[in-house]
């Protein structure tokens, strides 16, 4: 089956191609440069720029695929939750397509989409976790700018948000403090990289919600302290940072905020035993947190899938396509009269709306 | 029931009948300058325990009571030289000041826990001949049910009554459909700077001053203060413009923004998707509340695709983090919403913030 997997929920316009799971093409207008006028690190947010990339990358998608619009067998798009004015004009332009060529569309969650992006491979059929292998429950850890979530997957389509941040997303407190550090944005990749050369022991910093009981985290109070850290070892902001200081800073924050996220699974491990952890989202790139998961995870031998390539971590249409792909291999979907935007919509409600008697 | 229309010839039956009514712990329901009000007699306990079953469903709220002067107000409670600087300026006039009360001379539950009265004296002669005629406070209360909508009509107002309701009301002075107006600003003048509790008919120069020595009081205090434009809710638009620097505590006083609002779903950053989109409701519609975060905008402009246009244009609340980044935006509404200037700042103390409140209202109010 060829589906063409389109997600505009937030900065980018991203289309992809994909048999049953197998990804060949994945494209995404920042990265692709498909309207250069519009590039850079602006995002890309108003209604009528989404409208621009639409057809450029959709051509794009179509033609690293090889393949014409005519093969495609459906569409799978993202109508939330994301930037609302975004969201729209995806599915505007998604139902034209599809009613002009006759095919049928089916409504994906955008971390739906995160939480199976493990499961696609390359184009040559490498790589990818092989879903007839997946034993429930599994785990899935959502990390992202946008999101931090740790959800149970009883079975395909059935996810329960066990954890999840309570104000500011991982990602977000890695790009916020790049920019405290004069990193540019979004420059959460950078700090990572400069953490990999620091003393992470060299500041203590707070390690919120470890008593809170449940499995929810919070990096607010992180983000201040490290604020107040950088005030402090730059002499009341006299003195510029020193390479080593910077270092050590970016790698005392990185352990305070995994830290504290990683007990937070610990603690959903002990009580759910799972053979699979699936994880998604862009901190999924981060080395250094993908190595303290492999190690939190030895003692309870489940396996650790991540996805095959960062263009799959990052807000990516190839992802939304292979959830579609999954949606009819399990057969299930939601079930909607209208097909309609929604920017707020929980993994939970979604997963509660679905229709497990068929697929689309 | 005696339901009286009130005219120029009837005010001296309506004044006597009315009296009667209060002597013998009756409820009665009195036009004033903002809306209809139901008296009891605030120093009998029997009045005030019919006039909550009347009400309904208002926990331990305590009941504002009407004097008909200043002098009649010391009997009850202490005034502060600020509070009798408001006596002097705003008052006959839609505002209630809340000062220390003398214990004892209300019966239970007119004063509030903390042993505080609020006291109006509303610009409407007929009440304020009725309790001068009386010689004892009533209650000030607005004459709708709880959970019911400000009266301003006798015709609509006894629509919503059920037959108990209605059988504790002794006496109604009909002055016809009142005009709609916003309820009395509330001030607490206990302190030496003037606080509204509810901003309503009645406008003050005040920019408040705050300070919050955990997340948890700043969540208190974000939930407290949109509390305090609740008359507002649905019938302006509202622009919270917060500013200050990253940690200053600008997504937890939102949090608080949304409590109080009644939102219950989880309030968590946009700074990603930028903008995070709640209902609640007011006015018995749902309206839009929207929590927008323009610190990654590139562009000014960019705000302008988010929906914060059709938000407001619905009457609508938003809460805008990075504020300096949509300038424009606020300058564009500045005559037709209410916009709640918030500065938060961070101490040298951990946990400690400060923060200032500035508000300003659309032109055909302020």
């Amino acid at each position: 089956m060829i589906i063409l997997g389109i997600d505009t929920s937030c900065d980018d316009t991203s289309i992809a191609v994909s048999r049953d799971r197998t990804v060949l093409a994945n494209c995404i207008s920042s990265q692709d440069s498909v309207h250069q006028e519009f590039g850079g690190v602006v995002p890309m947010l108003a209604k009528r720029e989404h409208h621009a990339n639409f057809q450029p990358v959709l051509m794009q998608a179509l033609t690293e695929a090889g393949i014409s619009i005519e093969d495609v067998d459906r569409i799978a798009i993202t109508i939330g939750p994301g930037l609302a004015p975004a969201l729209e004009i995806g599915v505007e332009l998604a139902e034209q397509l599809a009613a002009t060529h006759s095919l049928p569309i089916e409504p994906i969650h955008h971390m739906e989409g995160h939480l199976l992006s493990s499961l696609a491979t390359n184009q040559d059929g490498s790589g990818g976790l092989d879903p007839s292998t997946v034993t429930f429950p599994a785990l899935g850890i959502l990390a992202s700018g946008g999101h931090t979530e740790i959800v149970l997957i009883s079975d395909w389509g059935k996810y329960e948000i066990l954890g999840e941040t309570v104000d500011d997303a991982l990602g977000e407190a890695y790009d916020k403090v790049a920019r405290m550090l004069g990193l540019g944005f979004p420059g959460g990749g950078k700090l990572a990289q400069l953490a990999s050369f620091g003393n992470p022991r060299a500041y203590d910093l707070p390690l919120a919600m470890l008593q809170s009981g449940d499995c929810n985290v919070s990096y607010s109070g992180i983000k201040t302290a490290t604020k107040r850290l950088i005030y402090e070892v730059s002499q009341n902001a006299t003195q510029t940072l020193t390479t080593e200081q910077t270092q050590d800073i970016a790698a005392s924050f990185q352990r305070a905020a995994l830290f504290t996220f990683l007990k937070k699974i610990q603690k959903v491990l002990e009580k759910y035993p799972v053979n699979n952890v699936l994880l998604g989202g862009g901190v999924a790139v981060n080395t250094v947190f993908q190595e303290e998961l492999e190690r939190l995870l030895l003692p309870y031998e489940a396996k650790l899938s991540k996805p095959v390539s960062s263009r799959l971590c990052q807000d990516n249409g190839a992802m939304i396509a292979v959830a579609a792909y999954i949606h009819s291999q399990a057969q299930y979907h939601l079930p909607i009269e209208k097909l309609d935007r929604r920017p707020q919509w929980r993994l939970d409600d979604y997963s509660s709306a679905l229709d497990f008697s068929s697929a689309l | 029931m005696n339901h009286i229309i009130f005219k120029k010839s009837s005010i001296n039956k309506a004044i006597s009948t009315a009296r009667e009514a209060l002597s013998a712990g009756k409820l009665v329901i009195y036009p004033t300058e903002t809306s209809y009000g139901i008296a009891a007699d605030a120093t009998n306990p029997a009045a005030i325990q019919a006039l909550r079953q009347y009400k309904g469903n208002r926990q331990n709220k305590p009941f504002s009571i009407i004097v008909s002067s200043r002098a009649m107000a010391e009997e009850y409670v202490s005034l502060t030289p600020l509070a009798a600087q408001l006596y002097e300026d705003s008052l006959p006039g839609a505002v209630t000041v809340i000062s220390t009360g003398i214990p004892g001379t209300v019966a239970p539950g007119v004063m509030s826990e903390n042993g505080s009265i609020g006291i109006r004296i509303p610009k409407q002669d007929v009440v304020l001949d009725m309790v001068a005629l009386f010689g004892k406070p009533v209650t000030a209360t607005s004459a709708n049910p709880s959970d019911e909508k400000q009266p301003y009509d006798i015709a609509e107002l006894l629509k919503s009554l059920t037959a108990q309701q209605k059988e504790l009301v002794a006496v109604i002075i009909d002055a016809g459909t009142l005009s709609e107006t916003l309820p009395t600003t509330i001030v607490d003048a206990r302190g030496q700077q003037l606080k509204v509790l509810r901003q309503g008919e009645i406008f003050f120069d005040t920019s408040n001053s705050f300070s919050s020595d955990s997340p948890k009081q700043t969540i208190e205090q974000g939930s407290e203060i949109i509390r305090t434009y609740k008359s507002f809710w649905g019938k302006y638009p509202i622009i919270l413009a917060l500013s200050g620097e990253m940690g200053a505590g600008k997504t937890h006083f939102t949090k608080g923004i949304a409590h109080g609002l009644g939102i219950e779903t989880l309030i968590k950053s946009p700074s990603y998707a930028l903008v995070h989109e709640y209902t609640f409701i007011a006015q018995k519609r749902q309206l839009p509340f929207l929590h927008v975060d323009a610190w990654r905008l590139e562009r000014s402009a960019d705000i302008n695709a988010l929906g914060i246009e059709e938000a407001l244009q619905q009457n609508g609340i938003v809460a805008l983090e990075w504020a300096t980044h949509g300038q424009a935006l606020i300058d564009e509404w500045n005559s037709t919403a209410v916009i709640l200037q918030v500065t938060l700042r961070a101490a040298e103390d951990e946990s400690k913030r400060h923060f200032t409140i500035q508000a300003s209202f659309p032109e055909n109010l302020a």
